[in-house]
């Protein structure tokens, strides 16, 4: 290990001391201006310190470009409005779809109940094509779900940002909640449809099912 | 025992949709006595002052789950025999797992037809 190693060791040691002591916690802002003083005063004397004098001046750059673009995104007023705006569209979406929805399911409604006079095998064909408008609406349902889970991860990124935001600004984020000793909490278990490609089939689920004891 | 088309089947969705969907799926396969609750807590309250023969149950709803109001009928001395099918969008394994252990008598994915849901309700209830 070279001097100045040592001596960039002690410095960022004694410097998050102070920090810790004087401001009773340390922030990612606070580490970027350490490297920035630190690449300013240190002297290098060989080729390695000064690939590591570079390293430290590059990493100091980049977090202060994060903060500024962490920044940015957080009070533009036109990337807030951008996120709303995809949120209500995709509210709309739901609304327009679940309309449609009761529009053919009142119309399958009207069509078993004209077809119910006519009797035979006309009547049983014309109520199961009836009944498969009805089973068809169902990706109302998973649509309704998919996009309710598109427009909670947009509000999520939303609340990440402000709280990157709050961190660079000198405020704390709330950790988040790991998984306690691998048991997945009832919350944990609630992921709405997944991809058709990921999804279980009906037939996957009564492998599963039957495996347990389950009866199908 | 054979199976009464009379009694009465409560349908928990929260999607009023996936309700009237299974409404007239359960009508095609002749259940006419259908009554409807959006939550977990609405249809704990039904439970109370009405007998039901069957319970289908969406999971993912707000304030209370599907699994939530599973574990409250198992917990209850008066509700506790009642076949309970699950109907739901979450196939994860963890979820069947979890379903399985919380005493549900049986699992249907969404989306699903009116055979896969006779063939669910003929493993629960028997034959009709």
């Amino acid at each position: 290990m070279s001097d100045m190693q040592i001596e960039l060791g002690r410095a960022l040691l004694k410097g998050l001391v102070n920090l810790k002591t004087q401001k009773n916690g340390i922030t990612l802002e606070d580490v970027g201006a350490m490297f920035l003083e630190m690449a300013m005063t240190l002297q290098p004397v060989s080729k390695a310190d000064r690939e590591m004098h570079e390293e430290i001046a590059r990493l100091a750059e980049h977090i202060e470009e994060t903060k500024k673009e962490i920044f940015a995104i957080s009070t533009n007023e036109k990337s807030e409005a951008v996120i709303i705006d995809a949120s209500q569209h995709l509210d709309e979406v739901i609304k327009a779809t679940e309309e449609a929805t009761n529009a053919i399911m009142n119309a399958a409604d009207a069509i078993q109940s004209a077809a119910g006079g006519i009797g035979g095998e006309k009547e049983q064909q014309i109520m199961d094509a009836a009944g498969k408008l009805y089973e068809a609406c169902s990706f109302q349902d998973i649509t309704g779900q998919r996009i309710t889970k598109v427009i909670k991860l947009l509000e999520n990124i939303e609340e990440r940002v402000d709280k990157l935001n709050g961190i660079f600004g000198g405020g704390t984020a709330a950790p988040v909640a790991p998984i306690a000793n691998g048991v997945m909490s009832e919350k944990d278990l609630l992921n709405g449809p997944q991809l058709n490609a990921q999804a279980a089939s009906q037939t996957d689920i009564d492998a599963l099912f039957a495996s347990l004891g389950g009866k199908n | 025992m054979a199976v009464d088309k009379g009694m009465q089947v409560l349908v928990v969705d929260d999607y009023n949709t996936m309700r009237r969907i299974i409404r007239n799926l359960l009508k095609q396969l002749g259940f006419d006595n259908v009554d409807e609750a959006a939550h977990g807590g609405e249809a704990l309250a039904k439970m109370q002052d009405k007998t039901y023969g069957l319970v289908i149950s969406d999971w993912n709803m707000e304030p209370m789950t599907g699994l939530e109001l599973l574990k409250q009928v198992r917990a209850s001395e008066k509700l506790k025999n009642i076949p309970f099918i699950m109907v739901t969008a979450e196939s994860k394994p963890e979820n069947v797992i979890a379903a399985k252990q919380a005493g549900v008598s049986n699992y249907i994915v969404k989306p699903f037809n009116a055979e896969t849901l006779k063939g669910k309700m003929t493993a629960v209830l028997g034959e009709f």
